[in-house]
């Protein structure tokens, strides 16, 4: 019998701390904004000729609360219209050792979100590709539209800083400096 | 007790709300297998298809015989029989192509279907497809008056391809080629239709090099010379180079069936390259 009120009595707190636990998280998470259909891009050239790579299964997490920006995208889903260009690409990134692209970082600046104008954000963190991260300062656009905020962002990635070899045949030779393109639509969780 | 609890369940939130996100995968691995580098070996048409929205252009040259030496440079001085060509892909299993040969000024408009192909699932472990071409011979010929008709011929395939581990591709082609029309010395009435099986094969040397050899035996006439071909292929992201030699001299099937009359391994054989590059026509959704 004794035992048997012991075992009420834990399984009252352990509910109630789970309660507690779920209500702090949607807490947490009511000030986070999200997207999985963003647009990532990167344009290349060889010499005379540019081309450009998309892909739009970019996956971005900005917590406001914690002030962390996260975005990943799987690489083998960029398309740059040729196949067998893809498939090059996939080997130049050896996107089966390393999938992802990645940038993990915080918010250098704080979002009016009673501004609905363009506001321009900085973000410094690690942007990892090839399995090799960097340190960068990422600067962005940002506007707000009703529960979601916009967010455009360009960059540039030279391939030497993350131990990638540009493709190149004879004299031919891709150019080692990479712009990235990001636009996304961030919705309120 | 409860401390501990407490602690690990506010860990857990605390990790949900400020840890990365899990990393998932989009994609799953790419299903369909490269059996060759290119729609076309030397001669013979492969397995692989122009992809849905994507344009390939290709030029082929195949000089002289290298038997003749430093004369005309190993067959390089002599006549070059050019063949240019373009094929689309009209949807991802389908493609059509329109080629022209310098030689005979022969046109060539040719289909290729190609709706079973080798995964790396595993539950398709061939690739099976059907191609057929339609050749125009539009040079004038000052001993007879062709109609249209009479200046056609035909080549279809069967395909029947497998790539073993991660190097070796192998394709069987039984195939049936026609000419309409036939000039011959002979009083004995030639063969118009010819059956015969393409056989090629491609070993790969590393992710961009790879060796290949096409062979055209001929069922109905297995005495008659049989082409043969090797090539060593560059494939890039947008091109694949092919360098090659080959007993053959034309670059469509039923003309190097029919037309062959060099022996390889006899020493004639001639030196040759090809370019393919594609381009992206449609913008993929």
């Amino acid at each position: 019998m004794k035992v048997q009120k012991i075992i009420n009595s834990n399984l009252k707190f352990y509910f109630f701390t789970a309660k507690f636990m779920v209500f702090i998280s949607v807490q947490v998470l009511a000030q986070s904004y999200y997207s999985e259909v963003g647009t990532a891009s990167f344009t290349s050239s060889i010499p005379y000729y540019e081309f450009t790579g998309s892909s739009n299964q970019l996956t971005g997490l900005i917590d406001v609360s914690e002030n962390t920006v996260d975005f990943y995208l799987d690489l083998e889903t960029l398309d740059s219209g040729i196949k067998k260009r893809d498939k090059d690409m996939r080997l130049t990134l050896e996107t089966k050792k390393y999938p992802f692209a990645e940038f993990y970082g915080i918010l250098l600046d704080s979002i009016d979100f009673k501004n609905t104008q363009l506001q321009s954000i900085r973000t410094k963190g690690n942007f990892s590709i090839h399995g090799v991260s960097q340190e960068i300062e990422v600067k962005g656009n940002l506007t707000m539209i009703d529960n979601a905020l916009k967010l455009t962002a360009e960059w540039i990635v030279k391939l030497d800083d993350y131990d990638i070899i540009p493709p190149s045949f004879f004299i031919i030779k891709v150019d080692p400096i990479q712009k990235i393109y990001i636009d996304v639509l961030l919705v309120r969780q | 007790m409860r401390s501990l609890l407490f602690i690990l369940l506010f860990l857990l939130v605390f990790d949900l709300a400020q840890a990365q996100m899990e990393r998932k995968r989009a994609t799953k691995n790419v299903p369909d297998i490269e059996l060759f580098s290119s729609t076309s070996l030397v001669t013979a048409q492969t397995v692989s298809i122009v992809p849905e929205g994507e344009m390939q252009s290709a030029i082929s040259h195949s000089f002289g015989t290298i038997r003749s030496g430093w004369g005309d440079l190993f067959g390089l001085d002599n006549n070059a029989a050019v063949h240019l060509a373009v094929d689309y892909g009209i949807t991802k299993n389908l493609s059509l192509g329109l080629g022209r040969t310098s030689v005979d000024d022969v046109f060539d408009l040719r289909l290729k279907w190609m709706p079973y192909k080798q995964n790396s699932f595993g539950n398709k472990p061939i690739s099976m497809g059907i191609y057929f071409n339609i050749g125009l011979e539009t040079l004038e010929e000052r001993r007879f008056n062709y109609s249209f008709i009479e200046r056609l011929n035909y080549h279809s395939s069967f395909f029947i391809a497998r790539k073993f581990g991660n190097r070796i591709s192998l394709q069987l082609s039984p195939s049936l080629s026609h000419f309409n029309t036939l000039v011959s010395q002979n009083t004995n009435n030639p063969d118009h239709t010819i059956f015969s099986t393409l056989f090629l094969g491609r070993l790969k040397l590393n992710e961009k090099n790879f060796l290949c050899f096409e062979t055209i035996p001929i069922n109905t006439d297995p005495e008659s010379v049989r082409h043969w071909a090797f090539s060593y292929e560059i494939a890039t992201g947008g091109h694949v180079f092919q360098l090659f030699l080959q007993s053959g001299y034309l670059f469509t099937e039923q003309y190097i069936i029919k037309q062959t009359s060099d022996s390889f391994w006899d020493g004639d054989i001639r030196l040759g390259f090809a370019i393919h590059r594609v381009y992206q026509m449609k913008k993929r959704s």
